[in-house]
């Protein structure tokens, strides 16, 4: 089995699996209670609260462990989005679903949200993002890399236009497809918020970070119970998977990237060697994601033939499952959005295994296409 | 106080003479439906079938088990007490109350196969309605059109009390394999997963042969056929589904044959495929989801021109239905849900941008000329695995 859908979730790392195995084993008890047993597991939440906020370069206080990506983007879009503030959000038409769903659902609350399409490489330009900041912009919420076509957009840049136009705004930044693969600094990408998750990088699923900068205390809420995270995220913390999502925050290096580049380079290349195979992306993207379209065979035809040589690979965002089109390729008019693929690495994606699945995609196409 | 169930069938009492083998069919299936621990023992006695459960067993869990089996009109809850006039009374109206909640009037009817029991039937019938109505009191008697029928029975050893409030519908139809073997060719569809539970309905033991193209149709695609099969399962019991390969087949068609004829005779390589399997294995009938004029293969014409390709019988139930009828359908036997996950069948994999809606035989032929079609046929025989299909 080769597995080149990173992107969608991780295998998780064997280091991590037994710190979440002893901590079942023996740090069972609720954080929230008092006694021997309660205190045994808020320290383990404490440590992995450390160790996050560490890797941020932000304080314990400012992180918020919540159940994913997905949660952590509603907490922090719901709870920025205040009508009395400004009616008007910003973001682009490349955001995950749990950005964007969040936004329909602000948009029927009475809110004006402006959603920056992308160019044709799939890039975001910084300076449109800004033009589309008002006096009334309550909101700017971008994605810190794409999880179809890996590109990188520049938060620094658009974070500090926004609030240069209007200091008030809040900017929050999903960056799950980043965490742990390029540097995600909070402070120095200058947002109020961002969005992280564990299962992307070797942790377990069901956990994630919602980053909240000190001082930012009007949040409005969206979840209700026993008062949690400060109440941000109520409800019994999720403490083997938080202990594990610790863990794997810990072996993050991120000088394994040269490697991986330089197999990303060398996939991209001999694919497109092929002939009549074209790139999805721009230059300045994640060397996690590559994302191809191989023209005369449809994305689910390659994916379906890769599936039975043991290869599992991606068209659109898992989450999209079945029969759905790309609506980032979409944004982005490429061409050939019907034949797309996208390959995902992990520190785990050896060589041999590109190889391998390069030997493959040649046999299918000369086999499958018209 | 013990429980047991009163299964009542419909059209097998007609078949005279064969009515005991029909009968034991029946029976047969309720025990493989319930399955091996639940079922303690099986009587008949005019036209009714009585199920006492095995002890610890929850009767309604046993009466949902066996709901689904072809030949059941209806399943009722039934109270077994002594042969005692007062124990009758006195725990009978007490049994029946939770029954009588959503009715407002009733009526007693009581029957005694035990002629020396001390009470003749109206006796007991005006005694049991004043057992219940002096334990439920805003009940109403109404002799004419009663909300519940309540019936007291007494048998040789003992009584059973059960109200027509307290009972569950069956399918109807007849035992599975009182009426042969069929194949069915079912794909990812809404319509032919319907077909073969009419077909079964009416007692026919089924087999099903599903064509997948890889990789033009996904794993997930067969996964979805397959858990489609183990729906219709439910009713007929576990059958054998062959899956067919046919991506090399589609493609020989498609690259030797014109377009406009490429879906019909698709379908009719896969009618002679089936029927080979259907021979192999006693089959005496084929079974198609198709209805008419649905789609362009599904017109008069068209239909023709595959029927002219097997010459075994072609069993089409839904013919002359309309897509809502059938959807209702698939609704109610619970395969709609799953025939909507949206994964490519094989039958969609290469459609023709226009169709030939009216072919004419001898046009196909000659279109099919240009294939090696027993070549194709034995290929996919070779190519076929089987996938033992058990209820879920």
């Amino acid at each position: 089995m080769i597995y080149l859908d990173n992107s969608a979730t991780t295998r998780v790392a064997p280091e991590v699996i037994d710190v979440m195995t002893d901590r079942m084993k023996n740090t069972w008890g609720n954080p929230s209670s008092t006694h021997l047993v309660g205190r045994e597991a808020g320290k383990m939440l404490k440590e992995a609260r450390k160790k996050v906020s560490e890797y941020l370069g932000v304080s314990e206080g400012e992180i918020y462990f919540t159940s994913g990506g997905t949660e952590s983007d509603n907490i922090a879009i719901l709870g920025g989005a205040n009508i009395k503030k400004g009616k008007r959000i910003v973001t682009t038409l490349i955001e995950h679903d749990a950005v964007l769903k969040t936004m329909d659902y602000l948009e029927a609350m009475g809110f004006e949200v402006v959603k920056v399409a992308p160019e044709a490489d799939g890039s975001i330009d910084p300076y449109k993002v800004i033009d589309a900041v008002d006096d009334k912009t309550v909101l700017v919420s971008v994605m810190h890399v794409n999880n179809e076509t890996g590109a990188i957009i520049d938060i620094e840049k658009i974070a500090k236009g926004a609030k240069a136009k209007n200091a008030r705004v809040m900017v929050h930044t999903d960056a799950v497809q980043s965490f742990g693969h390029i540097e995600t600094k909070p402070y120095k990408m200058g947002v109020d918020m961002m969005s992280v998750s564990s299962h992307k990088i070797h942790g377990p699923k069901g956990v994630g970070v919602l980053f909240i900068k000190s001082g930012i205390n009007d949040l409005k809420k969206s979840v209700f119970g026993g008062g949690q995270e400060k109440d941000i995220r109520p409800g019994t913390e999720n403490s083997f998977a938080i202990a594990g999502f610790g863990k794997a925050v810990e072996m993050i290096d991120l000088a394994e990237n040269e490697r991986i580049a330089r197999l990303r380079e060398k996939m991209k290349n001999e694919l497109l060697g092929l002939g009549r195979v074209h790139y999805n992306g721009c230059e300045n993207s994640s060397c996690y994601i590559l994302n191809m379209s191989f023209e005369g065979v449809r994305s689910e035809v390659m994916l379906n033939a890769l599936d039975s040589k043991g290869i599992c690979v991606s068209s659109a965002s898992a989450c999209a499952g079945g029969k759905h089109k790309s609506y980032v390729l979409a944004a982005m008019k490429a061409k050939f959005a019907d034949n797309a693929v996208r390959f995902s690495f992990s520190r785990y994606t050896t060589e041999e295994e590109i190889d391998k699945t390069i030997d493959a995609i040649k046999e299918i196409i000369r086999l499958f296409r018209r | 106080m013990r429980e047991i169930l009163l299964v009542k069938y419909g059209e097998i009492i007609l078949k005279g003479l064969n009515r005991n083998k029909f009968e034991d069919m029946l029976v047969g299936n309720i025990r493989r439906a319930a399955g091996d621990e639940w079922i303690a023992s099986v009587k008949k006695s005019q036209a009714i079938i009585y199920i006492t459960p095995c002890e610890g067993r929850d009767i309604d869990a046993l009466a949902t088990r066996i709901s689904k089996v072809f030949g059941i009109v209806s399943i009722t809850r039934a109270g077994v007490f002594e042969k005692d006039m007062d124990t009758i009374l006195e725990k009978g109206s007490e049994y029946l109350a939770p029954f009588m909640e959503n009715v407002k009037t009733f009526k007693v009817e009581a029957k005694r196969s035990d002629k020396k029991f001390p009470y003749n039937s109206p006796e007991i019938s005006r005694l049991m309605g004043g057992a219940i109505l002096s334990r439920c009191h805003r009940l109403k008697v109404n002799v004419n059109a009663p909300d519940a029928l309540v019936r007291v029975e007494i048998r040789d050893k003992e009584a059973y009390v059960f109200s027509d409030s307290a009972v569950i519908k069956g399918h109807g139809g007849m035992p599975v394999r009182s009426n042969g073997r069929a194949t069915l060719l079912i794909s990812g569809g809404i319509d032919s997963p319907v077909a073969g539970y009419m077909m079964a309905k009416r007692g026919v033991e089924l087999e099903a042969v599903h064509f997948t193209s890889p990789p033009y149709t996904s794993e997930l695609a067969k996964e979805k056929v397959v858990n489609l099969a183990k729906i219709i399962a439910q009713y007929t019991g576990g059958f054998t589904m062959y899956v067919v390969p046919f991506t090399e087949q589609q493609l020989a068609i498609r690259d030797n044959c014109p377009e406009e004829h490429l879906t019909i005779i698709m379908r009719r390589m896969m009618m002679k495929v089936t029927e080979r399997i259907a021979k192999k294995n006693k089959s005496m009938a084929l079974i198609t989801g198709e209805s008419l004029g649905q789609v362009a293969s599904q017109t008069i014409e068209a239909l023709s021109v595959t029927n002219a390709s097997t010459e075994m019988n072609v069993l089409r139930p839904l013919i002359g239905m309309d897509k809502e009828e059938i959807i209702q359908i698939a609704r109610k036997i619970g395969t709609f849900e799953t025939s909507i996950l949206p994964y490519e069948d094989c039958c969609t994999v290469f459609v023709p941008k226009h169709p030939t809606t009216k072919p004419k035989l001898e046009n196909i032929l000659k279109s099919e000329s240009k294939l090696d079609m027993d070549y194709w046929v034995e290929k996919a025989l070779e190519d076929t695995e089987w996938i033992r299909i058990e209820a879920e």
